[in-house]
């Protein structure tokens, strides 16, 4: 395992709007980051600066290449897909092939026609003839034919209908993540991408409000469920969130122990998105 | 190198005016001499009537291959004309469209330098469409060479056939030749339109065009001089005075009993030692990379979002 990715005080500014506020962290080969967000709160901004797309203060290292000074270099270790309607609109499915074969060096023709037989995309269509769900399978086909070391996805399901939604991610995973690949990726919606990911990464107004493995979540965070009399008693012990609904209270805490909290109803991990909205809400107010 | 002929392939693969306007040119003219032989209608240069009787009276090669030169020297020229015509609206395009489709950011995840993108689209203006324009104008020839030349045949002479390759050749050369000058010489032109094709959010066409007018009104306001509207003149009107004699040139004059025809020797029209001598020459190339530097910089800092 090595360090893919190491950011120290990575900051943007966009005129007197502050994208990204002094920002640290780390991410590891092997792993799937999910960095989740609310609009605008700097998750383009920090793909951009990985991927040498943008200015930025601080340090940044990815695969051990400044992303301002080495783009071309890194970019042949690192794909992305940016949106979904990146692919040029004259381009013909043939045509992508042989242009991706004749730039990148470490692109491998015969995987990318394979991914593409799975599909019903012809050869012979043109990028604006094919729907935007095709569009994405050709991206998608692409990009996992280039043996790189991160891949990075911004919103790529923007858009798609949930079969193609689902199809991306499990192609993803089955096809393409060897374990010592990385990818980082950001969305919205968090509940689709919860079960494949690794890391989870929480950002708001441009500061990392979590940054924990998957696996730890649980040690960290705790849902308690209790009925209305037990509620006052959680209040007093600081919970990150509240809500109500169906006769009980549910409230969501970090760093408190299963002993202090059992007493006063039911534990459970908190789910990706409720402790998303706890997390986010919070620094917000 | 590999990289670069790709490169090279997306730009004509994403404009193909370069090769489809010129092909409906020559496909245009083809059908002109087509006509012409076949006597359904008659297409003159000047007072001069291209029939069959006037082929058989004009018997001196010389002068046939005279004639055969200017004949294909105007259709290179038409093909210059409207190669340079696609050129320039081709580089205001070349690093705007990819920004208003987004398809920047697909080519940006690909490993090539912003040098070598805004390099394969310059190389495009300055070399490959022309090469297109030069084909185009050969391929158009040959047939209209072939098809005059039958005709002269079956009119009794086959000067028109044994001159044809050696016009062609000549009409080529001056073709090929004013085709690198006058790309050498607007090169700061192409490169600005380059720089407003990296720059402009929208209406790149204004953006192309106002600065410069403003800079001379400017300066006819603020210093009631014109050097700079005199500069601009000097460039867009081609540099062709530069590049070629203007001595001697071709000539074709109606007599009484048919017509005579004159082609300068080439050494003598072309005049690449004064073009390349020419300071406003090298000056113009100076701006051209300053102007290719900031499409470069731009191309690679610029965040439209």
């Amino acid at each position: 395992m090595s360090t893919v990715i190491r950011a120290r005080g990575l900051s943007r500014r966009y005129g007197s709007t502050v994208a990204l506020d002094n920002v640290d962290f780390e991410i590891q080969s092997g792993r799937i980051v999910g960095l989740v967000g609310p609009n605008g709160a700097g998750k383009t901004t920090a793909l951009k600066a990985v991927l040498g797309l943008g200015h930025f203060d601080g340090e940044l290292e990815v695969l051990g290449l400044d992303p301002r000074r080495q783009r071309a270099e890194l970019m042949q270790q690192v794909c992305f897909i940016a949106d979904v309607a990146v692919l040029p609109r004259w381009l013909r499915v043939r045509q992508a092939l042989d242009f991706v074969a004749g730039l990148h060096p470490r692109f491998n023709r015969e995987r990318a026609e394979a991914f593409l037989a799975q599909t019903e995309i012809k050869r012979d269509s043109k990028v604006s003839a094919l729907s935007k769900g095709m569009i994405v399978q050709l991206h998608l086909a692409l990009i996992m034919a280039i043996d790189a070391r991160l891949l990075v996805l911004d919103e790529p399901t923007l858009g798609l209908d949930i079969l193609y939604r689902k199809d991306f991610y499990a192609t993803l995973l089955n096809d393409y993540f060897d374990g010592e690949r990385t990818i980082l990726l950001t969305t919205h919606q968090v509940e689709e991408v919860e079960h494949i990911l690794t890391d989870l990464m929480f950002i708001s107004h441009g500061k990392l409000v979590l940054d924990e493995p998957m696996e730890s979540l649980g040690e960290k965070y705790l849902e308690l469920v209790t009925r209305p009399d037990q509620a006052e008693a959680a209040r007093r012990l600081g919970p990150l969130s509240e809500r109500q609904g169906l006769g009980r209270h549910g409230f969501i805490f970090e760093n408190r122990s299963r002993e202090e909290l059992a007493p006063l109803g039911e534990l459970k991990v908190p789910g990706v998105a409720d402790l998303f909205v706890a997390k986010v809400r919070r620094t917000a107010s | 190198m590999n990289q670069m002929m790709t490169l090279l392939r997306r730009e004509l693969v994403e404009h193909p005016a370069s090769w489809m306007v010129p092909a409906v040119l020559g496909a245009l003219f083809v059908v002109a001499a087509l006509f012409a032989v076949f006597g359904i209608a008659r297409v003159g240069i000047d007072e001069i009537q291209f029939d069959s009787d006037l082929m058989a009276e004009a018997a001196d090669p010389m002068q046939i291959r005279a004639v055969l030169t200017v004949m294909f020297l105007s259709i290179a020229t038409l093909f210059s004309g409207v190669i340079s015509v696609i050129i320039a609206f081709y580089l205001l395009d070349a690093l705007y469209a990819e920004r208003k489709d987004r398809s920047i950011l697909f080519w940006k995840s690909l490993p090539v330098s912003d040098l070598k993108t805004v390099g394969s689209k310059y190389l495009t203006g300055f070399l490959v469409m022309p090469l297109q324009a030069l084909a185009m104008f050969l391929a158009t020839a040959v047939l209209v060479w072939l098809i005059a030349g039958l005709a002269g045949a079956v009119a009794g002479t086959g000067q028109f056939l044994l001159q044809g390759p050696l016009a062609l050749l000549q009409a080529a050369i001056v073709m090929a030749y004013g085709l690198i000058a006058f790309g050498l010489w607007l090169a700061p032109v192409h490169a600005w339109l380059l720089l407003v094709s990296a720059f402009a959010r929208r209406a790149v066409l204004a953006w192309a065009v106002l600065p410069p007018l403003l800079a001379i009104v400017a300066e006819k306001v603020l210093f009631d001089t014109k050097y700079f509207a005199f500069l601009l003149g000097q460039r867009l009107s081609g540099g062709m005075e530069l590049a070629f004699s203007g001595e001697g040139s071709a000539a074709i004059v109606a007599e009484d009993e048919g017509f005579s025809a004159v082609f300068p020797a080439l050494s003598d029209l072309m005049t690449p030692g004064r073009l390349l001598a020419a300071p406003e020459l090298w000056g113009g190339l100076v701006v051209a990379a300053v102007f290719l530097a900031g499409a470069v910089w731009l191309r690679r800092w610029r965040d439209d979002s």
